[in-house]
């Protein structure tokens, strides 16, 4: 009775080491769920805008405007990631884009179409603080 | 004959073109701050200027700033790493529960000026505001053709021209990137390179003016973005502000500055 039972143990931590590296395969082989660069956010703003007419605002964490329905990753394949914030345009009926982001030391800003030229730009943090004082 | 050639002549002279400039208003815009919309326009030589200037909107709220925050109404003015990017802007301010009325005005080089007055607006109703600057230091702010408070003296004498910055309606830059969005409809902007009089903002609250002394732009936002001065400062949408219907109900019931009686005298 003790061996039938040592051994219906044994099989079943058996079944749970090979489901967890089956699990744990099957999560590593999964796409990642978000865009991990700026070059792969320009590619499908320009999927989107082949198949749309348009390119998609996208907002702080991922989020769609107001105006628009449904998910970031419905509409791009993967979402943004949570730091990166795109502003669309329209000039004269020509539309384009611009791909906001920061890091510790700088704010950059990625743009395509007729306001390329000054949308896009690096600067350095901070402010100067005097203006802000200034100006409450 | 003489009937056909007035006809021809108004479709050539823009009688049947929706974009005449003296058409009255339609639409107004309008702009959701949850969704960072606002306009804005490259710098050019009629919008990058120094000196005496003035500014006018209708406006109505969609909702007003919180206690601490603000929004703008309009801006040439990027918060960022030089003064040379700072020209002015006007804004409405919650100050503690108090809102107020400002106009900050940079002299492009190392100093800003504030000038206040305490306004309370309500949401849902359209207002046409207006502010003075004169470069004697003195600012006065205008609701629906009445000044508000006296004559604020203590600006700065010299403002810069933010020539290296775009002009904003709804919204201003903070290194770069448009923050403080407006969240309501907005009609018939302009900007004055002049110190205009209150009752001059009052009269023509309702008008399109088309090509005017000193008038920079004319922003009828009358379901177009085109500057109506003659000055070509177009603007650009961003994030997809939309027109709508909404009116101030006493610019709705205007007729066109240029009616078709006087189209007709004019072309019989």
């Amino acid at each position: 009775m003790i061996k039938k039972i040592y051994k219906y143990i044994k099989e079943k931590i058996l079944l749970f080491f090979i489901g967890s590296t089956v699990l744990a395969a099957t999560v590593a082989l999964q796409p990642s769920a978000e865009y991990s660069s700026i070059d792969e956010v320009i590619t499908a703003q320009e999927n989107y805008y082949k198949q749309n007419g348009k390119y998609l605002q996208v907002l702080s964490g991922s989020k769609l405007p107001h105006y628009e329905q449904g998910t970031v990753k419905d509409k791009l394949g993967k979402d943004i990631p949570s730091g990166v914030i795109i502003d669309v345009y329209e000039f004269e009926g020509k539309r384009g884009y611009q791909i906001r982001y920061e890091d510790e030391t700088s704010f950059y800003s990625v743009a395509t179409g007729t306001e390329k030229a000054f949308r896009t730009w690096t600067k350095s943090k901070p402010v100067i603080s005097t203006m802000a004082t200034t100006t409450k | 004959m003489k009937y056909l050639a007035t006809f021809l002549i108004f479709c050539v002279t823009g009688f049947f073109n929706p974009a005449y400039a003296t058409y009255g208003l339609t639409k107004s815009a309008h702009l959701a701050s949850a969704s960072s919309q606002s306009f804005s326009g490259a710098n050019t030589a009629t919008t990058g200027f120094t000196g005496n200037f003035s500014g006018e909107m209708w406006v109505r709220f969609t909702s007003l700033p919180t206690s601490g925050n603000r929004v703008m109404l309009m801006s040439k003015w990027d918060n960022a790493t030089t003064w040379a990017q700072a020209s002015y802007y006007w804004d409405l301010n919650n100050n503690a529960g108090t809102y107020e009325l400002r106009l900050v005005i940079s002299n492009g080089t190392d100093n800003a000026s504030v000038s206040v007055v305490n306004w309370t607006p309500s949401t849902g109703t359209w207002y046409h505001i207006a502010f003075n600057y004169n470069t004697s230091g003195t600012v006065q702010f205008a609701v629906n053709g009445s000044q508000q408070g006296s004559d604020q003296t203590g600006a700065l004498t010299t403002r810069g021209d933010g020539s290296t910055t775009a002009t904003y309606l709804g919204a201003y830059l903070n290194s770069g990137s448009p923050t403080l969005f407006l969240d309501g409809d907005i009609s018939l902007a302009r900007l004055w390179a002049e110190t205009r009089t209150i009752a001059n903002f009052n009269t023509n609250q309702c008008s399109v003016l088309g090509a005017t002394t000193n008038l920079k732009a004319e922003w009828t936002l009358n379901d177009t973005l085109n500057d109506n001065s003659g000055n070509s400062n177009t603007l650009t949408n961003n994030n997809t502000a939309t027109f709508t219907t909404a009116l101030p109900s006493t610019c709705a019931t205007v007729a066109p500055a240029s009616s078709i009686e006087s189209d007709l005298i004019l072309f019989e």
